[in-house]
């Protein structure tokens, strides 16, 4: 009942609060695109001049504008970053404008140079926008450009260290990102040994990171939302680029199917070599590919139909010497996403706009090993396999309305369906033969499958007497078998424009993840398993509270934010000491610690520049992440594995010449915690006894290092050249992965393990 | 030592004392492998049976647990250690007794494939 009601108030709600505010101008629409490929624009700005009245275009590129109804004298001006200013006078007729922007050949924005710019404070806190330029521009191991490296250097993710793209969000886990590719979630994103993520930057158009804050349209994870958007495809030409680096090589054909109306995009990526035979001369054969499509078709001005798809994969093969005549063997670990979705998307009129979703999205994991052994003087013959799985597939439907009141006064409100299927472990083994005993075991968990239903509704009000508000409410109900778990999350932003540069923002924003991740993995292979919510560990719960205080500058080519958080994580779930979680198939309850409370604070500096031929930013953290649960560490708090006291990113890109750019970055963190043994004892038995100390008391030494890249352009009539040349730790300093320590009769030894010296690279790309 | 086969592990509990208990294990011997085979050389194999402590039990399936956290490796990363129990103030371990019985048998060693 009490869900029924909640649902009631939040459509009541949604549908009245935003009719106390009426306009009387008149209302001007469309779509701003791209001039030279029919990519729509999302996040374009366009304001009226004289009223300094503005929007954004959304995701569809669509914007809705209301303006004086007095003619002639209103003038329109529409901006996005590497595109030429355009601006215009409707006529008095005019309701529908579409822009068509010229990317500017320099790769930059003209700095405004008006009067008049737009006012309104940006309703978001604690979310961070990626420039498609900068990471196009960031230096990349092996040449390769990831987005996550990108976002790691943003303030609020912690600087993670060598050999590890996970995101680490405000002291969460890495399971506690929810990953968005067009609206399919995505499970485990990076590739093997985290060199490189799932996402290929060259076919980013967008993404945006939520750490706090949360828009009431996401939700299922407690730590952070990366929202990734694709290219749709050139509508007007056919282009192929590829390009040959060291760690990967891609391919990418982009065109039109029917000029002006449908568009498709394909993008191929492999693994050029197999890395880790040279690079540390490992006896595992590795392949990893990628692969995404996107096709679009626009119906009608007021219809687009698209389909994303994406299939990603790993997989290391072993080898075992031997005889070949009479042995052979195959050994194999794999995993991967394979993920696909259809949106529609109808225009009813300027005001909604409404998106329908369905899809699907399955990561998998499996050990598969066979072994057969022949002896030909006894004519035997016997056979050994094993195949081990851990799965977890979503199919999904999602329900969006946009409705624009005014230009100060938007709501969103939708509703998403996701039906789950959680295989966390499960292990066939055979074995049969001359030798052998006849073996036929099917060991592991059950599947276990949850109906996962939100409602959610936003309403925000832009600039309402020096105030914005961003209000959100989420209705969340998870099913498992006969348990099932709701929760209401009120979502929060309240902004206050104290001048025209400086504006004061509190946020409080509740979120669930009805599943949790049990892992011992830090690195390498992801052999987790994802169980789904369940009477004695309970969806986790995370509520956080931030204030910050931006200062944009008038010209808008520089951002300045403070921001403090505190985050109380609950009900998290974790692995017991010691327990081996793949291959002891006893209940969850005796290998689960439960009702982990997780506790986070910090502060947040940002000092970015958005616009020119440099661009950059400066982001620095301080804070403190814990974790307490009563079966683990004695019941007493201890830092989370994750948590640097204070970490500083940084990243500068310069726009050199017209072909050359030059880009930097350079990290730094203080120590992560850890931990070996403190002394040991050998017992009656003569085995020997390691002492530890506390959970996480010891830190490593600091984390720094210093990436530089150069890109250079070669532009013929036809085609494009890139050349990539980057360096990655330029100063060759030997960071720490792992500490282990050894005895010997001299006594015990500590060993500092690092991964990466320094390590140069080149790529090229071309594209035609 | 390899591992149990029954009961599930070596360190096992028993409800009633008049129960009879088969165990089952498997153990290295000092076995060679070659694509081909196993093979192992003559040796004696002692086999010590002992009834010990609640607290002596939790003792040794923490320091196995220890062992096992202990050797985590690079592809499947490091697990969280483990402390081994004790409970001597001022100093390290458990005070404990057990009962025993023990007996010492000779395996004859063997070449081919384990059945």
């Amino acid at each position: 009942m009490k869900n029924k009601k909640n649902i009631i108030f939040l459509v009541i709600g949604t549908l009245i609060l935003p009719c106390l505010a009426v306009t009387k101008d008149r209302i001007i629409s469309g779509v701003v695109t791209d001039s030279k490929n029919g990519e729509v624009l999302i996040g374009a700005s366009l304001f009226e001049k004289k009223t300094g009245k503005g929007t954004v275009t959304d995701n569809q590129g669509h914007y809705i504008l209301w303006i004086p109804t007095v003619c002639d004298s209103v003038e329109i001006e529409v901006s996005y970053i590497g595109y030429v200013l355009q601006s215009r006078k409707p006529t008095c007729n005019e309701i529908n404008i579409n822009w068509y922007l010229e990317p500017s050949s320099f790769n930059l924005n003209e700095v405004v140079v008006s009067s008049n710019v737009r006012r309104a404070i940006d309703p978001n806190l604690s979310s961070f926008k990626i420039n498609k330029q900068e990471l196009d521009a960031l230096p990349g191991f092996a040449g390769e450009k990831d987005l996550l490296k990108y976002l790691q250097l943003s303030p609020g993710v912690q600087i993670t260290g060598d050999g590890n793209s996970n995101l680490y969000v405000r002291g969460g886990s890495s399971d506690q990102n929810l990953f968005l590719l067009d609206d399919m979630p995505l499970y485990h994103v990076s590739h093997l040994g985290n060199l490189t993520s799932t996402f290929n930057a060259d076919i980013i158009k967008s993404a945006d990171m939520y750490l706090g804050a949360f828009p009431a349209e996401y939700g299922g994870r407690l730590s952070s939302v990366v929202d990734v958007r694709t290219k749709d495809g050139d509508l007007y030409n056919h282009h192929q680029s590829v390009t040959i680096g060291i760690l990967t090589s891609k391919l990418m054909l982009e065109g039109p199917l029917l000029k002006g109306k449908a568009a498709y995009l394909a993008s191929f990526r492999i693994n050029t070599m197999p890395f880790f035979k040279l690079l540390w001369d490992m006896n595992i054969g590795f392949t990893m590919y990628d692969a995404n499509i996107k096709l679009n078709y626009i119906l009608s001005p007021n219809d687009r139909i698209y389909f994303s798809f994406y299939s990603g994969d790993d997989a290391m093969t072993y080898d075992l010497n031997g005889d070949k005549e009479n042995f052979s063997s195959d050994l194999k670990t794999s995993w991967g996403n394979l993920a696909a979705s259809l949106r529609y998307n109808h225009i009813f009129s300027s005001r909604i706009t409404t998106n329908f979703i369905i899809g699907h999205s399955m990561f998998h994991y499996a050990e598969n090993s066979d072994l057969q052994i022949l002896d030909k003087s006894n004519a035997s013959e016997d056979n050994y396999s094993s195949r081990y799985t851990s799965n977890i597939a979503d199919n999904f439907l999602v329900l969006k309305a946009n409705y624009s009141i005014s230009n100060d006064v938007k709501t969103i409100m939708g509703y998403d369906f996701y039906y789950h299927t959680y295989q966390p472990g499960h292990s066939i083994i055979k074995q049969s033969g001359t030798n052998l005993n006849m073996i036929d075991v099917d060991l592991g968990y059950p599947r276990s499958d949850a109906f996962d239903h939100s409602f959610f509704a936003e309403l925000i009000v832009d600039d309402f007497a020096g105030f914005s508000l961003k209000a959100g409410i989420r209705q969340n109900i998870f099913q498992s078998g006969k348990t099932s778990f709701t929760d209401f999350q009120p979502r929060i932003v309240l902004s206050r424009k104290i001048t025209n540069e400086l504006a004061i923002k509190v946020s409080y924003a509740r979120v669930w993840q009805p599943f949790h991740l049990l892992s011992n993995s830090s690195a390498g292979v992801p052999a987790d398993y994802r169980i789904p919510a369940m009477v004695d560990a309970p969806p986790a719960k995370s509520n956080q509270t931030s204030v910050g205080i931006s200062y944009i500058p008038n010209d808008r080519e520089y951002e300045f934010s403070v921001e403090t958080y505190y985050k109380l994580m609950e009900n998290l779930a974790d692995l017991k000491e010691g327990v081996s979680f793949t291959t002891n198939y006893s209940s969850w309850q005796n290998i689960l610690a439960v009702n982990g409370i997780g506790e986070s604070k910090g502060i947040e500096l940002l000092a970015r520049k958005v616009k020119g031929k440099s661009t950059g930013w400066i982001g620095a953290t301080l804070a403190k992440s814990t974790r307490q649960f009563d079966d683990l560490n004695d019941g007493k708090v201890y830092p989370y594995k994750y948590d640097r006291t204070f970490d500083l990113g940084c990243f500068f890109q310069q726009q050199l010449t017209k072909r050359l750019s030059f880009s930097a970055t350079w990290v730094f963190g203080t120590g992560l915690p850890y931990n070996i043994p403190r002394s040991q004892y050998n017992d009656t038995d003569g085995n020997a006894v390691l002492v530890y100390g506390e959970l996480n008391q010891l830190r490593q030494k600091s984390y720094h290092r210093l990436d530089v890249g150069l890109s250079y352009k070669v532009q013929n009539r036809k085609s494009v050249g890139i050349i990539d040349f980057s360096i990655i730790n330029l100063y060759n300093r030997r960071n720490p992965y792992i500490y282990i320590t050894e005895s010997s009769s001299y006594g015990t030894s500590l060993y500092e393990f690092s991964l990466f010296p320094i390590l140069p690279s080149l790529s090229y790309s071309l594209k035609f | 030592m390899i591992g149990a086969l029954e009961p599930q592990s070596l360190l096992f509990r028993v409800n009633n004392p008049d129960e009879i208990i088969n165990i089952g294990f498997l153990y290295r011997g000092g076995a060679t492998y070659s694509p081909i085979g196993i093979s192992s050389s003559d040796h004696k194999l002692k086999i010590e049976l002992r009834s010990v402590s609640s607290a002596y039990f939790r003792y040794k399936t923490s320091l196995y647990k220890q062992g096992y956290a202990a050797n985590g490796d690079l592809l499947y990363g490091m697990a969280a250690p483990v402390t081994v129990i004790g409970y001597i103030k001022g100093g390290l371990g458990i005070f404990s007794g057990y009962s025993k019985s023990d007996t010492i048998i000779s395996v004859e060693g063997r070449t081919g494939l384990l059945d």
